[in-house]
């Protein structure tokens, strides 16, 4: 075997040296390359297309933040009911028989006051039963009266645990509410159920 | 350029995943959305918008007495309960609401889990009456009840396990002697 095939030395091989300026222009050379011109003129496309993968990045971000803000609202929401519970109120000893009338009056306040911004909130009235609140407290009164109970059952349940004004008007509004959602969950319900039994009783061989 | 289109593809088909996981674990949960219908509430007459949560349940349970024998019923019936929403629009003339605000609820109930329990259509009156339930486990996790009337359109979801017979008694409870949202009404459950 030649050396100047192996390493270049020894006596030059002129078989060889033609292959080599032959493959020389194929060679290594340390420059970036550069595209066609048909290719580039295809990129210059490419930012037509940015729009789509925008779009799609941007759906992805807006997800991820609206997932973190229903996240940090919970939190917050949970973080409230704690504070809450700090803003006791001293409620006064109550004789039997009797609730204390400037508590009922808070209550009574508080209570309007929160329902009247609900309504504005809403733009419209709530639906509401009339009087539920006064028939309840007169069965109540009357049932305390009768039986020689010291307090109300709600009395009871509001003394059991310390709750602050606003929290007793909100559940108290929350009672409200969920007795009214209950009496029209259960009339449609009762509702849909005899509208099938006098479907099935007009026609027996129905089956709803 | 082909890794440009798979690149966006993926990025969409990603996007598109999550939203339909996302309203997925929404339905599954019990719960349908009705806040497409809220403009209706523009056109009605009265309306009945009530939003309870699970923490307001709780709240209200806490004024809830277990020696008054209606309000432990309530008291029974709501425990465990995640939410209870109701919407309910009467309008003084026919055809205020479409087509269109019926099936945006109807459609929520089209998805897995929902079966309707009980459908009555009457076309003498025009109303509609829709029950559906959610069940897992043999038992109801979600109850969902739609009514459409000419002038009326309610929707009722409870969220959580319900049980039927026990909300089918509650109506005529508490003093009140009527719901004037019902014309039928079932004197023999009133006040048991």
């Amino acid at each position: 075997m030649s050396d100047y095939l192996w390493d270049k030395s020894g006596e030059v091989d002129p078989e060889i040296e033609q292959l080599e300026e032959l493959l020389g222009t194929l060679s290594h050379k340390p420059h970036a390359a550069t595209l066609p011109d048909s290719l580039l003129s295809q990129v210059g496309a490419r930012a037509f297309t940015h729009w789509s993968e925008w779009a799609a990045a941007a759906v992805l971000i807006l997800m991820g933040l609206a997932g973190l803000w229903i996240g940090s609202e919970r939190l917050d929401a949970r973080a409230q009911i704690p504070s809450l519970a700090t803003q006791e109120i001293a409620v006064a000893p109550v004789e039997t028989g009797h609730i204390s009338e400037t508590a009922r009056e808070v209550r009574r306040e508080a209570h309007s006051h929160n329902r009247s911004n609900n309504e504005i909130a809403s733009g419209r009235p709530f639906r509401r039963r009339p009087l539920f609140n006064l028939y309840s407290n007169q069965n109540s009164a009357q049932a305390r009266s009768q039986t020689n109970v010291p307090q109300s059952a709600n009395q009871d349940a509001v003394s059991q645990t310390p709750m602050s004004v606003e929290e007793i008007a909100e559940a108290r509004r929350a009672r409200d509410e969920l007795i009214l959602a209950l009496q029209v969950a259960s009339a449609k319900l009762n509702h849909a159920q005899h509208r099938a039994q006098s479907l099935t009783s007009t026609n027996p061989g129905l089956n709803p | 350029m082909n890794f440009l289109k798979n690149s966006t593809m993926k990025l969409l088909g990603l996007a598109l995943f999550l939203a339909i996981a996302c309203a997925s674990v929404y339905a599954q949960s019990g719960r349908i959305e009705t806040s497409g219908i809220d403009h209706l509430a523009s056109r009605a007459s009265e309306t009945v918008d009530i939003n309870m949560d699970e923490r307001l349940l709780q709240m209200s349970a806490r004024l809830l007495s277990t020696q008054d024998q209606d309000e432990a019923r309530v008291r029974e019936l709501i425990s465990g309960l995640k939410g209870i929403y109701v919407k309910s629009f009467s309008f003084d003339h026919e055809n205020e609401y479409a087509e269109t605000d019926v099936e945006a609820i109807r459609s929520q109930l089209r998805a897995p889990g929902w079966t309707r329990f009980l459908g009555v259509h009457s076309r003498h009156d025009g109303e509609n009456v829709e029950v559906y339930v959610m069940m897992e486990n043999n038992l109801i996790v979600g109850l969902a009840i739609l009514d459409f009337e000419p002038k009326e359109f309610t929707v009722v979801n409870i969220v959580g396990p319900v049980d039927l017979e026990r909300l089918s008694r509650i109506e005529g409870q508490f003093g009140v002697p009527d719901f004037d949202l019902v014309r039928e009404t079932t004197p023999t459950r009133r006040n048991e």
